[in-house]
């Protein structure tokens, strides 16, 4: 990226960091494999966009489009056990966990094959196998789940962090500061991860708040609030992996915010049109910044062959191909018995 | 056996549950260290130490959230909400989480969660701190709901509770904590959920209650036996699933019922109960199917006030009599 | 165009009526409030006015025939116009003229409709316990138990009789009487020489029966003990203020039991007046609801027929019956010798519901002690 570019993208953007190295820890083999996570991420949301467009997806449907650096950077960073908590944008929290694309595809249908038996869609996707305990509809309502679940693995001394991905919306429930504060408190092995994208669904951040730096309200609480550019994969690994160094040392949250740009609408069906063509214009600029773009910069200048990311790009668009024949052509649809079980572990109650 | 009130049985359900599993835990204000403010969780904190019995600051949405998340990862928390007014604050948490996320997530969740919701009017304590809004979660599908009487059911519920795999309301009257009667001392005896008891028999009216209303319905019933009149007294225990073959055998008997309860007549549990009866037993009925509960104004400080809000032995036989008068 | 006269409806209670007497003929002009005919209602026997005016073309109901309130009795031409000869004796539906108040749609509980179903019952033909009350099980039930030997009127080889009007009151009455009240008796000798002499003393002046002492002994009783001067109604009872005593009368028609009022005020010839006056008006058909209810006690006496002691099915809602039976010669032990006195049995029987066996047994102690001593009755 030339200086010239990089200048303007500061302008709109002020939390940009250049991608100059490795951070500590990470083999470029992993950065290779987080590059693989954001295009099969990057792939399946588009595609979940045009299927959203060609009816084939009901309901809402919130694509992860230029946050792929967010999850994966996060994700990558924990252990296998770690809780995740998500938001209504949930695709790519799913993804980077190692939710399989063809159940979560599966999902988006509707489909008794579905990761949640088509009981859930879009904005409940889950994969609490690996630890995502899945997606929520509720902004904000996450956040104290996931501090549960920070005081669960402090009780059981099993050494797991939770990880709680939230919103600049999501920022400004009352949760938000209950569950900082008692997670403060009590030290608990919890990572606030806010990806603050600057819009509430149609409310730009600066018309509803005093500080429209979330990562400055942690200071009332007496933890760490540091703010990331989520445009770079390697800054949200690197913020992450300390955060979730110093809870499972038992020395309490972190708040990260990880500042990036919704580039589309809050959901695939979004024309945005309470966004002016000027503020669209101004952000346009960020195009440059893709965190999938970055990456593959990085990589490149490390020494990788382009084929070999090209073969990855291939590689992941037809996965997610294959992830959507199978949800239209091998699944199908839950039987009617199905309405009545999930309720309850035991009892059916009609 | 030992006699019991209701706040030891419901103490002695949760020293017993915790130490049976490491993984039962209880938050919420001033549980720990006061032991609450109505004695149920004291002497926990001491035998079970501060990390198991949680005081937690006035957060309610954020602690029953927490409950939430602990439960999907293993553990039991027993969340307390001081007074059952302020379930309104947790609410979005126990019914758009704790409710519903095994069903939203395919069942992948386990919510072993119990929410202790002191409830009940009697006390002057006005407005905010004496509703009884358990008819309120009994429209949310994926929650289980008991709301016992009887010390023994107290214990026996609450143990239940905490080993269900699911999210349980468990809503105990204020008033009714110093009832004493025999409890069973053994460790694993349990009352299982969703099932109503007939605590007198009768022929003429069934009368069907729960919680403090339990007490006001015998009183009624024994007066009227008196007058030779019949009535036939169901505690239900559990609201949801609420046991309604229990209910019907009875009425089968009588052929006309009347659903008592402390909590606001309209939109109460009573409606929902009178509703499915005309669905599921209309041809039982001899008398159209009565509600008897508080009225619907807010609970207000004055003494006399108070208890004309509130339902007593009198609303009830005057329920009786009115099913007996085919007017 | 054809019009109709209708049984109209003139007591609380009455549901239907059966014809008397017919007191015109096809032919005969009538003019609305005309005295028409005579029907039997569950009551007495009624005086039924002309509901409109004109000439009575046909009579759609015969002597005997029972009809339902508010259905025609009689078909009414233009004044002048004469009756078809050849018209086909058939009764018209209810008058779409004059429709019941809730429709044709008694009031009934669910579990009620369910039973009529299954039985083949027409819940229309069912009467409430009491008028305006809604048709529950046991009218149901009552009913199907009224109507069950219909069933098999001759595979007996014998012959179905219905119940008149009176009968059919009197076995409800009766039956929900002895479902309802748990009923004790109790029972005392009553050495009548002194009742026996007064009666005669007082014969001279005017004729009295047994009747008016008894029901002043009871009377007096009952005004010793004014909390049982009362009746039941739902959830308690009722203490009344005046103490009406009922009398059980044997009429053609039936039991009917006239209420003599205020009988602790009286004298034994006003109420040997009374007696007789009302009797006469009972025997006869003609009198009101008011005559034959507001009692708190019923004496009744089956003396008359030499019965020596029997245990009565209370009167609801009254509480108290007492059940006379005949004056008769008995050794009776007195001052530890046998001597022969004039001896009654009398029975009380009380609803247990409402009074212990200790009240009871004070007030029949009472009754026994104005019998023994007539005289005690004028203080």
């Amino acid at each position: 990226m030339n200086q010239e570019t990089e200048k303007k993208i500061r302008e709109v953007f002020p939390a940009y960091t250049p991608m100059t190295e490795l951070p500590e820890g990470l083999e470029l083999e992993t950065a290779r494999e987080m590059y693989r996570k954001m295009a099969l991420i990057r792939e399946f949301d588009l595609s979940a966009k045009d299927l959203w467009r060609a009816g084939k997806i009901r309901g809402l449907c919130h694509a992860y489009y230029f946050a792929e650096a967010i999850a994966v950077g996060a994700c990558s960073a924990l252990r296998e056990g770690d809780y995740t908590t998500s938001t209504h944008r949930g695709h790519g929290h799913a993804l980077a966990r190692g939710a399989d694309p063809g159940r979560m595809m599966a999902e988006l249908f509707g489909k008794a094959e579905g990761c949640n038996k088509g009981k859930g869609g879009s904005m409940h996707i889950a994969d609490v196998d690996s630890g995502m305990l899945g997606a929520t509809g509720i902004v904000g309502s996450g956040i104290a789940p996931a501090t549960g679940a920070a005081l669960s693995a402090k009780l059981q001394k099993n050494g797991r962090v939770s990880l709680c991905f939230f919103g600049d919306g999501g920022s400004n429930q009352g949760l938000f500061y209950e569950s900082m504060n008692m997670a403060a408190a009590w030290k608990l092995p919890v990572i606030f991860l806010c990806e603050c994208n600057d819009w509430a669904i149609g409310t730009d951040i600066r018309r509803v708040t005093g500080d429209p730096v979330i990562a400055h309200r942690a200071l009332g609480f007496g933890l760490p609030g540091i703010r990331i550019d989520g445009f770079n994969v390697f800054a949200v690994y690197a913020a992450v992996a300390e955060a979730a160094r110093r809870a499972r040392a038992g020395e309490g949250p972190t708040l990260i915010e990880a500042k990036y740009m919704r580039m589309l609408g809050h959901h695939v069906g979004d024309d945005q049109f309470y966004r002016t063509k000027e503020e669209l214009e101004r952000i346009s600029v960020l195009y440059e910044a893709d965190p999938l773009l970055r990456l593959r910069e990085f990589l490149l200048n490390a020494g990788l062959p382009p084929q070999t990311l090209d073969e990855i790009d291939r590689e992941e668009k037809a996965r997610v191909a294959e992830a959507v024949r199978y949800a239209s052509e091998d699944c199908h649809e839950p039987s009617p018995e199905e309405l009545y079980t999930d309720i309850f572990s035991d009892i059916i109650v009609e | 056996m030992s006699r019991k009130t209701v706040r030891e049985a419901l103490n002695a359900a949760l020293d017993e549950e915790m130490r049976r599993d490491e993984h039962v835990i209880v938050m919420g204000c001033d549980v720990g260290l006061k032991g609450n403010p109505f004695g149920v969780t004291l002497g926990l904190a001491k035998k079970y130490g501060l990390d198991r019995v949680i005081d937690t600051p006035i957060s309610e949405p954020a602690f029953t959230g927490m409950g939430v998340g602990a439960a999907a990862t293993g553990m039991r928390p027993v969340v307390e909400i001081m007074f059952c007014d302020w379930v309104t604050l947790a609410s979005d948490q126990i019914i758009n989480m704790a409710a519903k996320m095994r069903y939203m997530f395919g069942g992948k969740v386990e919510m072993p969660l119990v929410i202790r919701v002191p409830m009940g009017a009697g006390g002057g304590q006005a407005a905010q701190h004496s509703q009884s809004l358990e008819a309120w979660f009994n429209h949310i599908p994926g929650l289980k709901i008991v709301a016992p009487y009887y010390p023994a059911d107290c214990k026996g519920l609450l143990k239940a509770a905490i080993r269900d795999d699911n999210p349980v309301l468990f809503f105990e009257n204020k008033r009714c904590y110093s009832v004493k009667d025999e409890v069973p001392d053994d460790e694993d005896w349990i009352t299982p959920i969703g099932k109503a008891r007939v605590v007198r028999e009768g022929s003429q009216v069934t009368l069907v209650t729960y919680s403090s209303m339990v007490k006001v319905c015998l009183d009624a019933a024994q007066e009227l036996a008196d007058e030779g009149i019949s009535c036939e007294v169901i505690d239900l225990r559990t609201l949801l699933p609420l046991d309604y073959e229990t209910v019907i055998a009875s009425l089968e008997k009588t052929g006309r019922i009347a659903v008592v309860h402390e909590a606001a007549t309209r939109g109460g549990m009573g409606s929902d109960i009178v509703a499915e009866l005309c669905e599921r037993a209309f041809d039982l009925l001899d008398a159209p199917p009565l509600r008897v509960g508080a009225l619907n104004v807010p609970l207000p400080y004055n003494e006399s006030m108070e208890a004309a809000v509130l339902p007593d032995k009198e609303n009830v036989k005057e329920a009786v009599y009115r099913l007996l008068s085919n007017d | 165009m054809s019009r109709y006269l209708v049984l109209p409806k003139i007591g609380m209670n009455m549901e239907e009526g059966t014809i008397v007497e017919w007191l015109v003929k096809p032919g005969d002009q009538v003019t609305k409030d005309q005295l028409i005919v005579r029907a039997e209602t569950d009551k007495a026997v009624q005086d039924i006015f002309a509901t409109d005016t004109g000439t009575i073309l046909r009579l759609l109901a015969q002597e005997g025939d029972t009809v339902k309130c508010q259905e025609p009795i009689a078909m009414l031409g233009e004044e002048g116009e004469m009756p078809e000869e050849s018209a086909p004796a058939q009764k018209p539906g209810p008058l779409p003229e004059a429709p019941a108040p809730r429709g044709d749609r008694p009031r009934i509980s669910p579990l009620a409709k369910k039973i009529a179903a299954e039985n083949g019952l027409d819940p229309r033909e069912i009467a409430p316990e009491q008028e305006g009350k809604r048709i529950t099980k046991s009218d149901v039930l009552r009913e199907l138990a009224r109507k069950a030997p219909s069933a098999v009127p001759d595979s007996a080889g014998g012959r179905f009789v219905p119940y008149s009007a009176i009968r059919r009151a009197t076995a409800r009455h009766m039956t929900e009487s002895a479902a309802q009240k748990p009923r004790v008796s109790l029972s005392v000798s009553v050495d009548c020489g002194a009742m026996i002499a007064l009666r005669q003393r007082l014969m001279d002046k005017r004729r009295i029966s047994y009747q008016e002492i008894l029901a002043k002994a009871c009377a007096c009783a009952l005004r010793d003990f004014p909390e049982m001067n009362a009746v039941t109604v739902p959830g308690g009872i009722l203490v009344k203020e005046h103490i009406d005593i009922s009398v059980a009368v044997d009429t053609e028609r039936g039991l009917l039991v006239p209420v003599l009022r205020d009988v602790d005020r009286k004298g034994l010839f006003q109420l040997s007046e009374e007696l007789t006056e009302i009797v006469e008006r009972v025997r006869a058909g003609k009198y009101s609801g008011e005559d034959i209810t507001g009692g708190s006690l019923t004496v009744t006496n089956l003396g008359m027929f030499g019965v020596e002691s029997f245990d009565p099915i209370l009167n609801a809602p009254e509480c108290f019956i007492l059940g006379v039976g005949c004056i008769k010669k008995s050794p009776v032990v007195l001052d530890d010798s046998i001597v022969i006195r004039p001896v009654m049995q009398i029975s009380l029987s009380f609803d247990h519901a409402a009074f212990d066996g200790a009240s009871a047994a004070k007030l029949l102690r009472a009754i026994h002690e104005y019998l023994e001593h007539p005289e005690t009755m004028l203080a």
